[in-house]
């Protein structure tokens, strides 16, 4: 049996007198696990304020753990949830931090979430974790030149790993297709060859009989049940190796956990390999004046037999509609208002990519000011610049279906239907301000 | 306290995904509004079980329910032997031939062992290997969509301890011919144990077709497995057997869960195997005429396909096979999408009565038309 991934773990008291502890964890296994200097001081500087932010919400007994990531380090901790407000972690809080009746408490935790490349909360029944992510500093080197090539005999495929063959790859992709069609971390070949040897990302290429890289593809889990990918990129001539790389990838993922695959990330139409238009998606991008159209190409990996999902009455007819488009059973349920107590303090996940102007906010925990802070978010994301925000729910979820109204009043239309995107099938909402 | 289950799980049971079942019939019919269901999916017969077996289910008291079932099948594996010329020690009789094919992954593999199969076959095989840690080495099928001798021979290293033959090919339908089996049982030389799965057995009407059974007294690493699932339409009592030597069959044997296979079972496996009326023909005649409906409706359609034994055919679908799946469900025809098995945009159809597959090709066409 493969060994346990490494990882270091702390039981400790959130008291401020333990953070030089924490500190001295984090400055030593950033060290280990590859992060520079200045790397390094930010998962020292997360560690201390995460554990000053817990010991003013009085969490007491908490477990701390350090982990590699393919990509970094991740710092964790976990605490007995009750009565610890996480809003300072939404990108768009503000605490006020002047004046007697500052937000003293949450100042640590924003300044923890503003010092990450990632975060992510989870909730084990009565206990969260809150776990930041410190990305390794990675060189963007000068690409290859690179051009279309003639095939010489019949493609060979195999799964992709190797660090050189992946900077020829980014080359390619960088010299042969639009900006908008190629993945951020193309750019950052070692970062891409970092994702693929810890599992992150996967790819299988194409080579020719005289052994040259005549085409790629990639893809990674977007979810327990969700694949993503990006592609087919073809290097030929004549267009002849997409067919073989889409081929490989269905019968790659076919059998495994996934239950569907589906990619903006798109080279080429791809209703031929059996894949549906999910999706027309409009994108805003800073050099072009009109909106370059994304289509969502995906299909469904696995049978599906039906299935029960949240709904309300904001996108019941677009499910509806959608439902029926893919052939696809579905008992719609009715989010109902219970009158339960909430926490006060909601928090938003957001996704940049501002390459392509784009935003995707999931909703992380529910809170009684949950329409007020997806309105700060709004705000807060169309005042830096960005022009495509989206938000995703998850129909397994019904306080996510509740933010139906919300969601509609801050001018979020349904676009997109992503079956088995997540815990179920998930909606994703694209914002029109107009609307 | 919190259950911290990632220290517990060996990372090849945390990788592995579970097989999902579908929903009951009656579920299915509810969510998709309908008053029938065609079951094409899983390569029944919905022709029998023989009528001696079917009168035997009728008389069955509930009497018998309190009493353990026989531990090992002893009066089953008379009547195989009987029947099929070996001695009864050398058969062994499981819950399907998935229990059969975990006892044997358990009787010969330990972790870092290797067990070499298609990678476009009948899934338990890789499915067991795996979430027994051992390592399933996937040969490609050739182009005739055949398992590929010369490259699973090729796979073989002295960790290799079982390779697994699936003849005829589920989902393919294709299979070695004697020849082709005693050239690689030839290559083997002993060097492993070889599974010859032979649950299509009965279906299949090629002279040249193998009795892997038969070659055992030639063969002493050869093991075979047949089931009741298939021609014998048991397959809600979940009855396997195996043949092998006699020392390979007492390996086997001590893996094997004794009492797994019940009564009810019991009694009507042996029925079948007893069996004398004209059951079998009237089925294979029903396979041959389905495979005529197949032909004849993707010839119209100008649809790919295999045809090759077993009860059941391969159909490359113009869309993905999951969409036709569902399309078909709604229609009131469950049918296997083949991605899974490494086919992306393929469907397998069972071959089952006329009026169902004259029904099917109805609305394959209408849906294409």
């Amino acid at each position: 049996m493969k060994a346990a991934d490494p990882c270091i773990r702390l039981h400790l008291p959130a008291e401020t007198a333990w953070a030089g502890l924490v500190q001295a964890a984090a400055e030593q296994a950033g060290t280990v696990f590859g992060l520079d200097a200045a790397k390094n001081l930010r998962l020292v500087h997360c560690a201390e304020e995460l554990l000053l932010f817990l010991a003013s919400a009085e969490a007491g007994e908490i477990e701390a753990a350090i982990r590699p990531m393919a990509t970094g380090v991740e710092i964790g901790f976990s605490f007995a949830s009750a009565g610890v407000d996480l809003s300072a972690m939404n990108l768009a809080a503000a605490p006020k931090t002047d004046g007697d009746d500052g937000d003293w408490d949450s100042l640590p935790l924003l300044l923890a979430s503003r010092m990450t490349d990632g975060f992510r909360i989870g909730l084990d029944g009565r206990r969260m974790e809150i776990a930041l992510r410190v990305d390794k500093a990675y060189p963007e080197p000068e690409l290859l030149p690179a051009q279309r090539m003639p095939v010489q005999g019949r493609p060979v495929l195999s799964a992709c790993g190797d660090a050189a063959a992946i900077f020829e790859a980014c080359s390619a992709i960088a010299a042969l297709y639009p900006a908008h069609v190629a993945p951020a971390w193309c750019a950052s070949p070692g970062r891409t060859a970092d994702m693929l040897r810890g599992g992150e990302l996967f790819a299988v290429e194409a080579r020719d009989a005289a052994g040259r890289l005549c085409g790629i593809i990639f893809w990674q889990m977007r979810s327990e049940q969700s694949v993503t990918f990006f592609g087919p990129y073809d290097f030929s001539t004549d267009g002849s190796v997409a067919e073989a790389l889409v081929t490989a990838l269905l019968q790659t993922v076919g059998r495994t956990r996934a239950r569907t695959i589906f990619s903006n990330l798109t080279t080429e139409p791809l209703g031929v390999h059996g894949f549906e238009p999910l999706a027309e998606l409009p994108y805003l991008l800073e050099d072009s004046p009109a909106p370059v159209m994304h289509t969502v190409w995906g299909r469904v990996l696995q049978e599906d037999f039906g299935a029960t999902v949240w709904t309300h009455e904001a996108f019941s007819d677009f499910l509806r509609d959608r439902y029926d488009a893919l052939d696809m059973m579905r008992d719609l349920r009715p989010v109902s208002d219970l009158g339960e107590a909430v926490p006060p303090g909601s928090v938003i996940d957001a996704h940049l990519s501002p390459g392509l102007s784009e935003v995707f906010l999931h909703p992380v925990l529910n809170g009684a000011d949950i329409g007020d802070n997806l309105a700060r978010h709004v705000s807060t994301l169309a005042a830096a610049g960005y022009k495509n925000i989206f938000f995703e729910i998850d129909l397994a979820k019904g306080w996510h279906a509740a933010m139906g109204g919300h969601l509609r009043r801050c001018g979020f239309r349904p676009e997109l239907l992503l079956p088995h995107g997540g815990q179920s099938d998930t909606l994703i909402f694209r914002h029109v301000p107009e609307a | 306290m919190s259950l911290k289950l990632d220290t517990l799980i060996p990372e090849h049971i945390r990788l592995f995904d579970p097989y999902r079942p579908s929903p009951p019939d009656a579920e299915l019919m509810r969510l998709n509004g309908l008053d029938h269901l065609h079951r094409l999916n899983n390569n029944e017969n919905m022709l029998g079980p023989a009528p001696s077996v079917r009168e035997l289910l009728a008389d069955i008291e509930a009497g018998i329910v309190p009493i353990y079932p026989h531990g090992d099948s002893q009066d089953l594996r008379e009547a195989l032997s009987a029947t099929l010329g070996p001695d009864r020690e050398r058969f062994l009789v499981g819950n399907g031939s998935c229990e059969l094919i975990s006892s044997v992954v358990k009787a010969f593999c330990e972790p870092g062992d290797n067990i070499v199969t298609a990678d476009k076959t009948f899934a338990v095989y890789e499915w067991v290997a795996a979430f027994s840690g051992v390592e399933p080495r996937l040969i490609p099928l050739d182009r005739k969509q055949r398992f590929d001798p010369d490259g699973m021979l090729a796979a073989v290293d002295d960790r290799t301890k079982l390779i697994f033959v699936c003849n005829p090919n589920n989902p393919t339908g294709t299979y070695w011919d004697e020849a082709t089996m005693r050239r690689f049982l030839d290559a083997v030389d002993g060097r492993c144990i070889v599974v010859a799965d032979e649950a299509y057995f009965e279906y299949v009407e090629r002279p040249d077709y193998p009795d892997c059974i038969r070659l055992q007294d030639e063969y002493p690493n050869l093991v075979t497995f047949r089931t009741f699932s298939k021609m014998y339409a048991l397959a809600a009592l979940r009855v396997g057997y195996l043949c092998a030597g006699e020392d390979v069959t007492d390996i086997i044997r001590r893996t094997h869960v004794a009492y797994s296979v019940n009564s009810m079972a019991q009694m009507a496996a042996r029925a079948a195997v007893l069996d004398r009326s004209p059951f079998i023909g009237e089925t294979l005649a029903m396979v041959r005429r389905g495979r005529e409906i197949i032909r004849e409706t993707c010839d119209a359609l100008g649809f790919t396909y295999i045809i090759g034994e077993g009860n059941y055919t391969m159909i490359k679908t113009p869309i993905s096979d999951t969409l036709l799946q569902r399309k078909l469900l709604r229609r009131g025809f469950l049918v296997r999408t083949m991605t899974g098995f490494r086919f992306p945009n393929w469907i397998r159809v069972s071959l089952v009565r006329e009026p169902v597959l004259e029904a099917f090709g109805e609305t394959l066409t209408d849906l294409f038309r």
